[in-house]
């Protein structure tokens, strides 16, 4: 039916864009000992060209771009071409996660400078980028399984890259395991696509072509779609499956910033997005999605309210973030279905930017801190850091969403897609009425602890690290200076090196340029992000989607940039000095405080219900092993012992005629049943 | 070729003869001497190897007999003008099934002799004689195209097992041993009138009536049975119902399933290395061979009608048996638990009885030898250095061995299906093509995938991860700081026990190949199933061919061809044949049907040498 369509040059080279980094990788892994501190080029070099590649494929982006590259696996009814995809969405995710990553793999060169496993880092990021653009390129959903999973897996081996440190070491099996639990629900949704996709063909486009045209049973539709939400949650960190990612920082930072901003959580909303053409079939699973990442935005940014490690509370507010993008990919209902893929993947794709910069820059002070994270143990850092405060200060704007930055463009899309929902569903509308209003409490909430992030950092009087801090934790010392000694040796309290200093600031520039963009746009195409929705409306089956009429809602724009500068305002009286305010706060809501502290308790529970659960039943199963299924069959086994001793051992009475006459005649028996045998021979 | 198949065979045999009779006192020639003639069966096998003919669907390398089309030579007294007396022949062939179980065979025992290179100092030669009797043992019981060979085979691979884990086992190696040995002999005599009656219905029923051993023919000519009965399987009382049953265990112990899996951990743990390996990597296939090639090739309707006491023995196997590596604290325990996890997967797909399924199964098979080959070589390389494999005792090795990290970190995600290492390539089938034969198991089994990943990144996490922690050397017992102190224990290189060697050559040398095996079957499946299809392929025809018979039985209006969930499942089959209550058919039409079922029984007895005509039942099938 495609015959007409004949691949371009850059569509049939679109593999290139994850075997440039798997060379890189192996490059790496190869010449390892070799390489040394220039470990970091050949990935470099694959990430930069594989850049170039997708900056290539932009061009020739068309709904029904595909190459098939190789016939990969074959088993029975099962069957897999490595098949590539070059539509919108795809081009627009290869471009962002080689961008990006590109960046955050130079701002690494410095980061982890003079670190003894200096090579297997880079050979991980090559891998971790080779996962993610297959991801992203691939026109198969178990293909895409296969990256997705491969993205899990260089996430492990990432996070739990300082091998010897035991928080390190469990931070990245939780990973693993939270995430192969999604992948069971994504695993299940491929087993049941395949058993009713005509032809068992997992093909993006044959599965969407058969949804549309009624061969997939409704009920099918929606159980599949809630599978695939259930892979989402768990890949794009919502609930219920979002407690690996703050634990994710155990990695060193650029890992972080490469999971948090660029790859890995961006997953479960591309698959998502990918499958919108389906999932937009199913109102209800919607409508579940969109409440979802309500719930996950508003509880993620209620926990980073209180946090006091830098780190963790970007990690918090990446999950409430994403939370946002499950807001608008629900809102993808009836008429307004596009609208929404697009405000989700125009959040990603400005989160990206501003989300990778904010985290380099939290590197960039723990770089300079001595790997010292906590906020209460540094402050007013604006002097001593200027490029790194600067570059902060953009990217907290942005998440603030402050106008006209890119964030400011992006969270309106969505507030706009979650309105529209609300008037295009028919009878989930309620829903989307409180997702609506709880996303812009959560967006005040937002501006209030980056405010509160930053003004802790950079504000106030000038005050540096020191092991005899009294928030400075017993061992902290000793184990940070023993990380340290794994890392580099430096003064503390000095501007990061250009090299990573020009990745901040190209972020920086991006997340400026983003805005401004959208903001020459607007009068031109009739809209802020209209030039990125023209670009992803390439996609398969995307123009099928509704359209619907997108004005820009000032009444929406005005309240979320209102609530926006009252977050910070509020943080800058709270937090600019320190004053007595903060303190105050704390006692006046103590259990909500300690609640917020604690991560409401969310680790504590599932630790509680379902880890215990799995611990006592394998232990439960021990035990049954050796006390009762070995038992059993030894104790069946001596029966026959019984029988002998009973009954056999009266035969064994040593008389010679007794044994004679037996044998003959069980001879007389055999020759009988062979006669007869034998008869019955025509 | 075919008598390069016959030496591959026989080569470690004989090797192992040399080592009886050649002097050597301090063991070193004889590992050497092992060693050369391993690698000289590998290099055989691989010869083989690339001499196979993906497109083949019969056994290869065999010396057919051009007259009689009877493979390899009379052994058992025959005469060719009568036609009388029992005809069983020393054939050997290979196809889709048996080939790479035979190459791993090779390849194991080379990684088994690697991993005994240092750590075996007495009786050296005995030790590596009967390494290589048993690989004859294995590659022959692969390689046979008869049955009464098979199941000598089969027996004579329990012999070389039994002294190497009762002479060079643990400290409860007698009583490890006598256990494998008779439950294993318990259940083989079982399947050894399992054999037999399948000869003697053969025997009987057959278009023909000829007495015949060869596999190839009983698979062919019991699919094409003139005997109704055997094709009526509503009771467990039925023929083909007893017979799969028989042949059933002494395969489920050796394979083995729930709940007679509890001489595995017990015999793995008290093995050498060397034997735990060559056990867990090529023995428990076996079993899952044989359950492919006698009871779904032989009683196909036999499986499809206990599908529902496999598939949940199975299931219960994967949950249970990953629930139970997790509380392991020995290494060992812990892996050989995971297989009767694995092998549960196995079993699974076997018996979707769909090609998916058991394309997957059998690449499974391949698969977990590769994986828990390589893992248990792992361990074998640990206890080595600290006669330990309590992974409460250590931690951190990846600061002292970075080289086994990876090996056992590769080894260990391969075993947990993750996508690019082979394990996923042939657990994902398995529960597709289980999937299609009842949503549920398929549901229930993939839990496994989550528990796998879980009780092998615990063990990674306790071995391989946290400040390095190693166990006493000496014996002295001042390894044993108390896990608490881990969070601040210093790791630095100069620990009392830093005399522990890295990995020598002998360990490289065996671990390598499998990783890139591991590596390569998941990086490009393609051709590996490729060499697998045409067999399995056979072997899904025989059963839907059967499935279509039993079903004219049934309904014995004439070629009334419904449609039915042909790749689909055993158990829909099963419970749409339960839901019909069967009618008694009146014996004045009895003559009608019967002719239909011979001629379509000699369809079937057509199919393997007209592709054209099984295609137009496999049709029907569907």
């Amino acid at each position: 039916m495609e015959l007409a369509y004949e691949p371009g040059f850059f569509v049939r080279n679109a593999w290139l864009i994850p075997f440039f980094p798997l060379l890189g990788a192996l490059v790496t892994a190869i010449g390892a000992r070799r390489l040394r501190g220039a470990a970091h080029l050949p990935v470099w070099a694959g990430i930069g060209l594989a850049f170039l590649v997708s900056l290539g494929t932009l061009a020739s982006a068309d709904h029904s771009a595909k190459y098939t590259v190789f016939e990969w696996l074959s088993a029975g009814n099962l069957e897999v071409p490595f098949q590539v995809r070059v539509d919108g969405l795809s081009t627009m995710m290869l471009s962002m996660v080689t961008f990006v990553s590109g960046l955050v793999a130079i701002f690494a060169a410095g980061y982890m400078h003079g670190d003894p496993s200096y090579p297997r880092f880079f050979a991980l990021i090559g891998l971790f980028v080779t996962s993610m653009t297959g991801l992203v390129l691939s026109n198969n959903y178990l293909l895409t399984y296969v990256f997705w999973e491969g993205v899990g897996a260089c996430s492990y081996l990432l996070i739990g890259f300082w091998y010897s440190r035991p928080s390190a070491a469990a931070a990245a099996m939780k990973a693993f395991l939270v995430n192969r639990v999604g992948d069971f629900g994504f695993a299940i949704a491929i087993f049941w696509l395949w058993s009713v996709s005509p032809g068992h063909d997992l093909s993006y486009d044959s599965i969407f072509a058969a949804a549309e045209s009624g061969a997939i049973p409704t009920s099918a539709i929606a159980g599949i779609s809630l599978l695939l939400f259930w892979g989402a949650t768990a890949k794009s960190a919502q609930i219920p499956l979002y407690t690996w990612l703050p634990d994710a920082m155990e990695g060193p930072t650029p890992v972080s910033a490469l999971i948090h901003a660029a790859t890995m959580v961006t997953a479960g909303v591309y698959l998502l997005a990918r499958s919108m053409p389906m999932v937009a079939m199913a109102p209800g699973v919607q409508a579940l999605i969109a409440a979802t990442g309500c719930a996950t935005a508003l509880l993620a940014a209620a926990i980073a309210l209180t946090q006091n490690d830098l780190k963790r509370v970007m990690a918090y507010s990446t999950v409430s973030q994403l939370g946002y993008m499950f807001m608008a990919l629900g809102s993808g209902v009836g008429d307004v279905a596009q609208l929404a893929v697009v405000a989700a993947m125009f959040h990603l794709f400005t989160h990206a930017f501003f989300k990778a910069l904010l985290f380099l820059a939290s590197g960039s002070v723990m770089h300079a801190m001595g790997d010292v994270i906590d906020m209460r143990r540094f402050r007013g850092l604006r002097h001593r850091l200027p490029i790194t405060y600067l570059t902060f200060a953009v990217g907290a704007l942005a998440l603030a969403a402050f106008p006209p930055l890119s964030g400011f463009f992006s969270k309106d899309e969505v507030l706009g897609a979650i309105s529209g929902a609300i008037h295009a569903s028919e009878s989930y509308s309620w829903v989307y009425q409180i997702v609506y209003w709880t996303a812009l409490v959560t967006a005040f909430m937002t501006a209030f602890y980056t405010g509160r992030a930053f003004f802790m950092t950079f504000h106030g009087p000038e005050k540096l690290p020191s092991p005899n801090d009294p928030e400075a934790p017993p061992a902290d010392a000793h184990a940070h200076a023993h990380a340290h000694d794994e890392g580099h040796h430096h003064e503390i309290g000095h501007e990061s090196p250009p090299i990573m200093a020009i990745p901040l600031m190209i972020l920086a520039g991006c997340t400026v340029l983003i805005g401004l963009i959208c903001l020459v746009a607007w009068p031109i195409t009739g809209g802020p992000a209209e030039w990125f929705a023209g670009h992803l409306e390439k996609t398969l089956g995307f123009e099928a989607l509704g359209h619907g009429e997108h004005g820009f809602s000032w009444f929406t724009a005005t309240l979320g940039t209102l609530l926006g500068v009252g977050g910070i305002a509020l943080a800058y009286v709270m937090y600019a000095e320190p004053g007595p305010l903060p303190a105050r706060m704390k006692e006046r809501f103590g259990a909500l405080y300690r609640a917020s502290l604690n991560k409401f308790y969310v680790d504590e529970f599932y630790d509680a219900t379902i880890v215990a659960t799995v611990r006592i039943s394998a232990s439960i199963s021990d035990f049954v092993d050796t006390y009762v299924v070995d038992r059993l069959i030894t104790g069946i086994a001596l029966i026959p012992r019984a029988i002998g001793r009973a009954r056999l051992a009266l035969y064994q009475n040593g008389l010679i005629q007794f044994y004679a006459a037996s044998s003959a005649l069980c001879v007389a028996f055999l020759l009988l049943f062979l006669v007869l045998l034998g008869l019955q021979r025509p | 070729m075919a008598t390069l198949l016959a030496i591959t065979i026989f080569l470690p045999l004989l090797g192992s003869v040399a080592l009886a009779l050649i002097p050597d006192r301090d063991g070193r020639t004889s590992r050497r001497v092992a060693m050369a003639v391993a690698l000289a069966t590998l290099a055989c096998s691989v010869v083989l190897l690339l001499a196979f003919r993906p497109s083949v669907e019969g056994p290869q390398f065999s010396a057919a007999d051009k007259a009689t089309g009877h493979y390899g030579l009379s052994w058992v007294g025959h005469d060719p003008n009568t036609r009388g007396g029992p005809d069983i022949r020393v054939a050997f062939g290979l196809d889709g099934l048996s080939l790479w179980l035979f190459v791993l065979t090779s390849l194991l025992m080379i990684t088994a002799i690697c991993s005994s290179w240092e750590s075996i100092k007495d009786r050296v030669a005995a030790h590596y004689g009967f390494l290589l009797a048993l690989q004859t043992g294995l590659l022959g019981l692969f390689a046979s195209l008869d049955i009464v060979l098979f199941y000598i085979f089969f027996e004579f691979t329990l012999i070389p097992l039994f002294f190497l884990i009762g002479i060079w086992g643990g400290p409860q190696r007698r009583r490890a041993s006598v256990t494998f040995f008779l439950y294993t002999l318990a259940g083989s005599l079982l399947t050894l009138l399992g054999v037999i009656a399948l000869v003697v219905v053969h025997y009987q029923f057959s278009v023909d009536k000829t007495l015949t051993f060869s596999i190839p023919e009983l698979t062919q000519g019991l699919a094409a049975l003139d005997w109704k009965p055997w094709r009526e399987v509503g009771s467990w009382g039925s023929p083909q119902v007893l017979i799969f049953l028989l042949l059933l265990a002494g395969f489920a112990i050796k394979v083995p399933m729930f709940p007679v899996h509890t001489w595995l951990p017990l015999a793995h743990v008290e093995a050498p290395t060397a034997g735990s390996i060559v056990l867990a990597g090529v023995l428990l296939k076996v079993g899952s061979y044989g359950l492919l090639r006698f009871n779904l090739g032989m009683t196909p309707l036999g499986a499809q009608a206990c599908f529902p006491l496999i598939a949940s023995l199975a299931v219960i196997g994967i949950i249970y048996g990953a629930l139970t590596a997790l509380a392991q604290t020995d290494i060992k325990r812990l892996v050989a638990y995971s297989s009767v996890s694995h092998m549960g997967f196995i079993v699974l797909g076997l018996f979707s009885l769909n090609q998916t399924g058991i394309d997957g199964a059998v690449m499974q098979m391949i698969n977990h030898g590769l994986t828990t080959g390589a893992l248990f070589a792992c361990v074998g390389v640990i206890y080595e250095r600290y006669h330990t494999r309590s992974m409460n005792e250590m931690s951190g090795l990846w600061n002292r061995m970075p080289l086994l990290a990876f090996f056992l970190m590769l080894a260990s995600l391969g075993s947990a299906a993750l996508p690019g290492l082979n394990g996923f390539v042939g657990e994902f089938p398995i529960l597709v093509g289980s999937y299609a034969a009842s949503p549920t198991t398929a549901v229930l089994a993939a839990t496994g995938m989550i528990l796998g990943a879980f009780y092998l990144l615990w063990m990674i996490r306790k071995v391989l991860f946290g400040p390095l922690k190693e166990p006493a050397t000496d014996g002295h017992g001042h390894g044993h700081e108390p896990i608490a102190s881990a969070e601040t224990h210093d790791h630095n290189h100069d620990h009392a026990s830093s005399s522990v060697p890295p990995l020598g050559w002998h360990e490289i040398v065996g671990l390598a190949p499998l990783m890139f095996l591991i590596v390569a079957i998941g990086v490009y499946p393609r051709p590996f199933f490729e060499q697998i299809q045409p067999a399995t392929r056979a072997i899904v025809r025989t059963i839907e061919a059967e499935r279509q018979m039993a079903y004219e039985d049934e309904h014995p209006q004439p070629v009334q061809r419904v449609r039915r969930r042909g790749g689909g499942g055993g158990g829909g089959g099963a419970a749409a044949k339960k839901a019909e209550p069967k009618k008694a058919e009146p014996s004045k039409k009895d003559a009608q049907p019967k002719a239909n079922t011979k001629s379509e029984s000699k369809k079937a007895a057509a199919v393997k040498s007209e592709p054209g005509q099984a295609s137009s039942i496999e049709k029907g099938g569907r």
